[in-house]
């Protein structure tokens, strides 16, 4: 199938990005699901904020520009610090559970929610205006240069590479602790370099597509895939081919209603919405199965 | 500076505006924060989170109805909480089913149902967008929370509920307790299912209307920050709901009054994000150095155990030695640094002699406890014995417990071993003689 008759160019290249994220974040999803860090994603999402505050403040005091634009910050910055802030976040998280004998879910909520209106506070002090945070991890699949794509691509390397080589390593870590405890390779490096990659893909996914399909992306391909295989390379190829199909169709409809009626509809909206709706046919399908 | 503090917070409470938004944040504050403490004791403190995006949904689902009937500003808020507690009914059961009945993890199934409202609310977003700019700035307002614009009508609202909540919460104190710390003896009783659907819905009232004070991003921190903190000071439940309440209405007012004046002329800094910080700032304080487990506390009672147990080591071996000894040899004899030693100094002074040259020598009060530490250990190595450890082994688990057994445990120990005179390895165990004089 051509994608490029069916779509223009423009709507092809933003569908091969979804792809690459979708894919990657699939990835990268299907381990936190395993390990039960999936909300890790959302606190992410909220302490970005405090990286680009720090951002803001950096380059205010280094490149004395008063005005700031959403689209004037420099990727490579953007990933460098919001890497950073999700480390921090982890750190604070796992620092909280160890020290104090507050629960996994209390301390998220306190590390996430300190850390993001301590951004929010910064970001309106130094720019008088408490939106420009927000637009920038509000990312809009619909507005795509194609110079974006070869950051995507480089992202979706990384994570095919290190999924591929270190597969074996990152299933026993994600359902035996102990047993990873005791084998031969290093596991504190194996979590470093996942937990790398992790926050690399999340928070260039809020960039390039926005919140909302990141948060989608990276639980409800796994979640399907779980209702139906039982092992993990069968979990990562199902979610794959949902990815594919579901983008293509979100793709489709959203051209078809901004040509046939002239409504906009957000792609990725559409995109997480549809994917739900996959969860919930499966879930019904799955429990006639269990009926009959 | 605590007089102008004083006298800002009186200006800002006798301002009309400014008044009722910094009432209407304490009474909204105050019921999350009650909230807060049932789901912190259901360790679940991420609800807040789940029903603040599966919000979204509901809000702009409220607002093309609102503009399909041509609602006027007032019924279109109400149109908007009521989409909005629909669909986070919705998404909370869909929680609940996707836990018990197909067994996702917690951690799954909230992220399914953050993830899925969020990404329906925003291809909702985008029609009403396209459609309709205007009410979608009212819903951006909504869902981002503006405390500049609340009006009388919202405060009774807020009074309305929380007063609803406080009389739920004393009449139904006790069965609420019950609930929430054994589930098997509630359904036993009969009081399980109408009490969880009464704190759901009253939960997804108080959040959403929370959501006007501290914005859809915020409503979680508010709620688990007060319990949070209220935990590290007392144990009872109703303490909790009085000191979390105390907390909540302390930050909403000094966050109201900080986002006032710690922008400097000019800048009004955003309430919800304000009240956010001082809420985790005593938060971090309580885990500091509250009273029940705070870090400080934990930290001095197993520094306090540790200089214990190096005190009763001196005192040991000064006594098994007979004479006295010089600091540096019981600085070797213990590992211990100078600052340790120091400590330890102090807290052994009254039982040894200091002497010229640097050295200790035991007095007689000294000699009665060493006595003590001695014996309980030998007792300890007789009944090890007894019960059949090796010879070789039973020292070193003494040495750990003789700072541990009581005055009590030590009666128990003779009476069952029967007044043994000798350990294992056939050294004296010194007698006890307050207990000599009260049985003769």
């Amino acid at each position: 199938m051509n994608l490029f008759n069916l779509f223009s160019p423009e709507e092809g290249v933003s569908f091969l990005l979804l792809l690459c994220f979708s894919i990657s974040l699939s990835l990268i999803g299907t381990f936190l699901f395993l390990q039960k860090k999936s909300m890790m994603a959302n606190a992410i999402s909220h302490t970005v904020l405090f990286g680009i505050a720090l951002l803001f403040i950096g380059i205010k005091i280094f490149s004395k520009t008063e005005h700031f634009t959403p689209l004037s910050l420099n990727m490579g910055l953007y990933i460098v610090v919001s890497v950073i802030t999700t480390f921090l976040t982890i750190f604070l998280i796992e620092c909280l559970k160890k020290y104090t004998h507050i629960n996994n879910d209390a301390s998220t909520a306190i590390v996430f929610s300190t850390l993001f209106s301590a951004g929010a506070i910064l970001i309106t002090l130094f720019t008088r205006s408490s939106h420009i945070g927000i637009d920038i991890i509000m990312g809009n699949l619909d507005l795509i240069h194609a110079n974006d794509l070869i950051t995507a691509a480089f992202v979706l390397l990384l994570c095919v590479t290190f999924i591929f080589v270190f597969m074996k390593d990152l299933t026993v870590f994600s359902f035996d602790r102990s047993v990873a405890h005791f084998s031969k390779r290093s596991m504190g490096l194996l979590q470093f370099g996942f937990l790398f990659l992790t926050s690399l893909t999340i928070t260039s996914g809020f960039r390039f597509i926005g919140i909302a399909p990141v948060l989608g992306l990276i639980i409800l391909p796994p979640v399907c895939a779980s209702l139906y295989s039982k092992s993990i390379p069968d979990l990562i190829t199902f979610s794959i081919y949902s990815n594919i199909a579901v983008g293509l169709v979100s793709m489709m409809i959203t051209k078809f209603f901004y040509e046939k009626f002239g409504i906009g509809l957000s792609t990725s909206g559409m995109l997480v919405t549809l994917h739900f709706a996959l969860f919930l046919a499966l879930l019904v399908k799955k429990r006639g199965e269990a009926r009959a | 500076m605590i007089k102008s503090f004083f006298s800002d917070l009186y200006m800002l409470l006798s301002d009309p505006t400014y008044s009722v938004s910094v009432i209407g944040s304490i009474l909204s504050c105050i019921s999350l924060s009650w909230i807060g403490v049932i789901y912190s004791l259901r360790k679940s403190a991420l609800v807040a989170e789940v029903i603040a995006h599966s919000a979204f949904p509901g809000i702009i689902l409220g607002a093309f109805v609102g503009i399909y009937i041509g609602a006027d500003e007032k019924w279109m808020s109400m149109l908007f909480i009521l989409g909005a507690i629909t669909t986070a009914y919705l998404s909370m059961k869909k929680l609940t089913f996707l836990q018990e009945k197909w067994h996702k993890s917690a951690d799954s199934s909230l992220m399914i149902s953050i993830s899925a409202f969020l990404g329906i609310g925003v291809l909702l977003a985008s029609i009403i967008q396209s459609v309709s700019p205007m009410v979608y700035k009212d819903v951006v307002i909504f869902l981002y929370g503006r405390t500049a614009t609340m009006l009388y009508f919202h405060l009774i609202i807020y009074a309305v509920v929380m007063v609803i909540l406080f009389i739920f919460i004393l009449v139904f104190h006790r069965r609420i307790q019950i609930f929430e710390f054994d589930k098997t003896f509630a359904s036993f009783l009969g009081i399980g299912r109408l009490l969880d659907t009464f704190i759901l819905m009253m939960t997804l009232v108080v959040v959403i209307l929370g959501l006007r004070s501290c914005g859809i991003l915020l409503l979680s921190g508010m709620m688990a920050t007060p319990a949070i903190a209220s935990r590290f000071w007392v144990r009872k439940m109703s303490s909790m709901f009085i000191l979390s309440s105390a907390f909540a209405a302390i930050s909403a007012l000094l966050g109201g009054y900080l986002s006032l004046y710690l922008g400097g002329e000019g800048i009004v800094l955003p309430t919800g994000p304000v009240i956010t910080i001082v809420s985790a700032s005593i938060t971090f304080f309580s885990i500091l150095v509250g009273i029940r487990g705070g870090v400080v506390l934990r930290m001095v009672r197993r520094m306090s155990f540790t200089i214990r147990c190096h005190e009763e080591n001196i005192l040991k071996a000064l006594y098994k030695k007979n004479d006295k000894m010089a600091f540096r040899e019981i600085m070797e004899f213990l590992q211990a640094g100078v600052i340790l030693f120091f400590f330890v100094l102090l807290r052994v002074r009254k039982k040894v002699k200091i002497l010229h040259g640097w050295s200790l020598e035991l007095k007689e009060q000294g000699r009665v406890y060493a006595e003590r530490i001695i014996r309980l250990h030998r007792l300890w190595e007789v009944y090890l014995y007894e019960v059949g450890f090796a010879k070789g082994r039973i020292h070193v688990f003494a040495e750990e417990i003789e700072h541990v057994l009581t005055d009590e445990m030590e009666e128990m120990l003779l009476k069952r071993l029967g007044n043994p005179t000798h350990c294992p390895h056939r050294q004296k165990i010194p007698e006890k003689k307050e207990a000599c004089n009260e049985s003769v």
